[in-house]
């Protein structure tokens, strides 16, 4: 019976294969992009002057947990998550944990959707209707859709040395605003309050699970586990650099009030008359790069979507769930009930989702003996 | 088939989107602020001042035009509005243009003396936030009436403004006479727990202390920064003056600095880079001694609190060049040259006490001392329960300066003037 429903899952969706650098490339532009908008602002409010070294506790705390996931991968060698759920767990009970994985994945593009809209609304486009913003956004995101899973994968290896560039130099030139005593006090609101939230932003970085959802389309187990590490490293990184910019630039009481702290910090960039006003080549990096995070978020709900009723054309589903996603980032009536909504559920528990489903199938493989097949290199 | 259908009409309703974008806005269709200003109103709350470009070719000084009732100024005209708040005030401003106005090129936010000493902060918030405004757009706190100052706000040489104005703003590297004060800094000043803002001194120079005729000076009245801006005596030039340093204590403009003063605070604050100095020769005391003063290191602040009161010390490293003696007497000579630097050295430190203890009555750490007090506390808790900004009045504040002469300019030796009656 095991065996029946082991082999049911395979071949319902071709994704393609591609390699390790294109991966960490496609799961590290999906964690950074967050920081482009409304979260560095949020985690002020909530840790003050230590959210550079608070976002390094959370990619430790996201290694932690993605190892749960690599040891269940591990055990099932060449299946996805959302099989092994249903080979651990039960169709029942997998059904429910594929689910909840569905649903953040639904709720987050929808979120940095929102948050991309509200912030070029604010700061670019403010004429425009927010429909209009996604509308278009959307359009984008349909087609990479629909071309598949390995062409967004190549297509975030060819921007992201672009986008690296970009960021890292827009960081740099920034530095002319930057001032040490911004980071003090240096405990900010208190170590507790630090770790606290550190392990549950943890959240942010718990995007290494799409590594999971598309096991199949990688090159194998050992693969997953250097692209996952790499990929929580590297997103670290960028992430405290870019929060440790922001710090260094707006105080505290100030940090917590901007929009969009990384933007605001490259309208300051000014170098004379010819070197200033370089906030276009951030909206560049941010542009490209949300494309990327929420064409693949929304990729990895329509995949889980179609495994879980085991449809075998992912292509129908793309508009469909474009649709949906268009729908639920309309709902929150504005910014700030955006905040306390749907970002501050996803940093705040999103952790549980990502992680402790991982961890309840570990446990229960290793209860009932249930094992994959050997993985042939 | 299906494919070539759904990409042409990809590209056709991208195309048609694009073209019609809701924010796209033709260059001619908007007109440039350089200037903004604020006064309290009469008709209302604000009265809001805005200087801008007509886009008409040619100089300024040969077109002559005026706007809306606004300042005369050729191709820099000003319009000026009584409204209840800065938007409204925008929107009464536009109804009477045909162009719509944009901010994304201000360089000056200018806000007269009586509403900076009334606070601030209610007039500020509604700029910080408008999108269009960028932070490292200039503060300055006008002397009198901040439309005048934008009335007079034109160009002297060259004819674009905009140039102008930002190469003014970049006085401070060469003089130290006012300091360089963006919104950004400002806004945080405003809010900080570190420190207390500042912002430039601005004024309109009538000559009114320029004396064509009168007792002719024979010796060495005063320093030549001890001015507020408008005071200068002189005449010509750019009616527009930047020159001192508004206090403020939160939102609330507590005091003036000088122009010499300004280049003290710059000197605590590590900000100041060059300028020229004069002091009294300490031998022949009617004749002045020019420096082209420079900071060699950056100025090390040390703070301690002891039983909740702060102790603070700094450390000012200063070098520079000898630009005349007018005594002639050999101060480049070793043995000399120590007597010039000691003098320069007791004029900056007595000079920097006073000035310290004037901030200190007006409860204004503008030194920013705090930025390095905030070191000693561990959390932001315990950071804003001591108040920095309320513990400064009671700080004991030790400034050590040391002055080097590097070099004497062109002339190695001053050697004496030798007329008929022997050398003198």
């Amino acid at each position: 019976m095991d065996k029946k429903r082991q082999g049911r899952g395979k071949e319902l969706i071709k994704e393609g294969k591609f390699g390790s650098q294109e991966a960490i490339s496609l799961i590290t532009i999906t964690i950074v992009t967050r920081v482009f908008f409304i979260s560095p602002s949020i985690l002020v409010r909530y840790v003050g002057t230590t959210t550079w070294y608070m976002t390094l506790i959370s990619a430790a705390t996201a290694a932690v947990g993605f190892s749960f996931v690599y040891l269940l991968l591990k055990r099932f060698p060449g299946k996805n998550i959302i099989e092994i759920f249903e080979i651990t767990l039960g169709r029942f009970l997998g059904f429910i944990f594929s689910g909840l994985l569905l649903a953040l994945f639904l709720l987050s593009p929808a979120t940095i959707l929102r948050e991309f809209t509200e912030v070029t609304k604010v700061y670019v486009f403010p004429l425009s209707p927010p429909s209009y913003i996604m509308g278009l956004f959307i359009i984008g995101v349909i087609l990479l859709g629909i071309l598949g899973l390995e062409t967004q994968a190549r297509f975030s290896r060819l921007v992201a040395p672009i986008l690296l560039v970009a960021f890292v130099a827009g960081l740099i030139l920034a530095s002319q605003n930057y001032e040490l005593h911004r980071l003090t006090p240096i405990l900010g609101y208190g170590i507790k309050r630090t770790i606290h939230h550190g392990l549950t932003g943890s959240s942010g970085y718990g995007y290494a699970v799409i590594l999971a959802v598309i096991a199949s389309s990688l090159q194998g187990t050992k693969h997953i586990k250097k692209i996952g590490y790499i990929s929580i490293v590297a997103s670290g990184i960028l992430v405290s650099a870019a929060l440790l910019a922001f710090t260094l630039t707006f105080p505290y009481y100030i940090a917590e009030e901007v929009t969009s702290p990384l933007y605001q910090i490259t309208t300051l960039i000014d170098y004379g008359r010819f070197i200033q006003r370089l906030d276009p080549l951030f909206i560049f990096v941010w542009n490209l790069s949300t494309l990327i995070a929420v064409s693949l978020e929304l990729y990895i709900a329509a995949s889980i979507y179609c495994r879980m009723f085991r449809i075998q054309n992912i292509k129908p589903v793309i508009i469909p769930f474009s649709i949906i996603m268009f729908t639920i980032a309309l709902i929150p009536k504005d910014l700030e009930t955006l905040m306390s909504g749907y970002v501050n559920l996803i940093m705040e528990y999103g952790w549980t989702v990502f992680y402790i489903p991982p961890i309840i199938a570990l446990i229960a493989a290793k209860l009932r003996g249930k094992k994959g097949e050997v993985e042939h290199a | 088939m299906r494919k070539t259908i759904s990409i042409t009409l990809i590209i056709v309703i991208l195309v048609t989107m694009f073209t019609g974008c809701y924010d796209s806005t033709e260059i001619d269709e908007i007109t440039y602020v350089l200037a903004v200003g604020l006064d309290k109103g009469v008709k209302d709350k604000l009265r809001l001042t805005v200087e801008f470009h007509t886009m008409k070719g040619g100089s300024s000084s040969s077109m002559s035009s005026s706007s809306g009732g606004g300042g005369m100024g050729g191709n820099y005209p000003t319009i000026t509005v009584d409204a209840p708040s800065f938007y409204t005030g925008i929107n009464m401003i536009n109804s009477s243009l045909p162009r719509r106005l944009n901010f994304m090129h201000a360089k000056y936010l200018v806000i007269s003396e009586e509403m900076a000493k009334a606070g601030v902060s209610t007039y500020i918030a509604p700029i910080i936030r408008y999108r269009e405004i960028r932070r490292s757009m200039h503060v300055i706190v006008a002397k009198g009436s901040a439309c005048k100052f934008l009335e007079e706000n034109q160009s002297f040489i060259g004819s674009t403004l905009s140039k102008t104005m930002e190469l003014q703003v970049k006085g401070p590297t060469d003089t130290g006479y006012f300091p360089h004060t963006t919104l950004n800094t400002f806004y945080d000043g405003i809010k900080s727990t570190y420190r207390q803002p500042i912002a430039i001194l601005g004024g309109v120079n009538s000559s009114n202390n320029y004396q064509e005729d009168g007792e002719k000076a024979s010796a060495f009245q005063s320093p030549e920064g001890q001015y507020y801006a408008g005071e200068m005596p002189r005449k010509g030039g750019s009616k527009v003056e930047l020159y001192g340093t508004a206090v403020f204590d939160g939102d609330k403009m507590v005091g003036e600095l000088t122009g010499d003063e300004t280049r003290l605070l710059l000197m605590l604050m590590g900000d100041f880079e060059r300028g020229f100095f004069t002091i009294k020769d300490p031998k022949v005391p009617q004749d002045v001694v020019p420096l082209n003063v420079r900071t060699s290191r950056k100025t090390k602040i040390h703070v301690d609190i002891k039983n909740g009161k702060p102790y603070i010390n700094a450390e000012i490293e200063l070098e520079g060049d000898i630009l005349a003696i007018q005594s002639m007497i050999n101060y480049e000579d070793i043995s000399l040259k120590p007597l010039l630097e000691k003098a320069f050295e007791q004029q900056v430190k007595s000079e920097m006490d006073a000035l310290i203890d004037k901030c200190k009555k007006e409860k204004s750490d503008v030194f920013r001392f705090g930025t390095v007090a905030s070191r000693k506390f561990l959390t932001i808790q315990d950071w804003e329960q001591y108040n920095w900004n309320k513990q400064f009045e009671n700080a004991e504040v030790t400034v050590n300066v040391t002055f080097t002469i590097r070099r004497t300019g062109t002339l190695m030796k001053s050697s004496p003037v030798i007329g008929s009656e022997g050398s003198k």
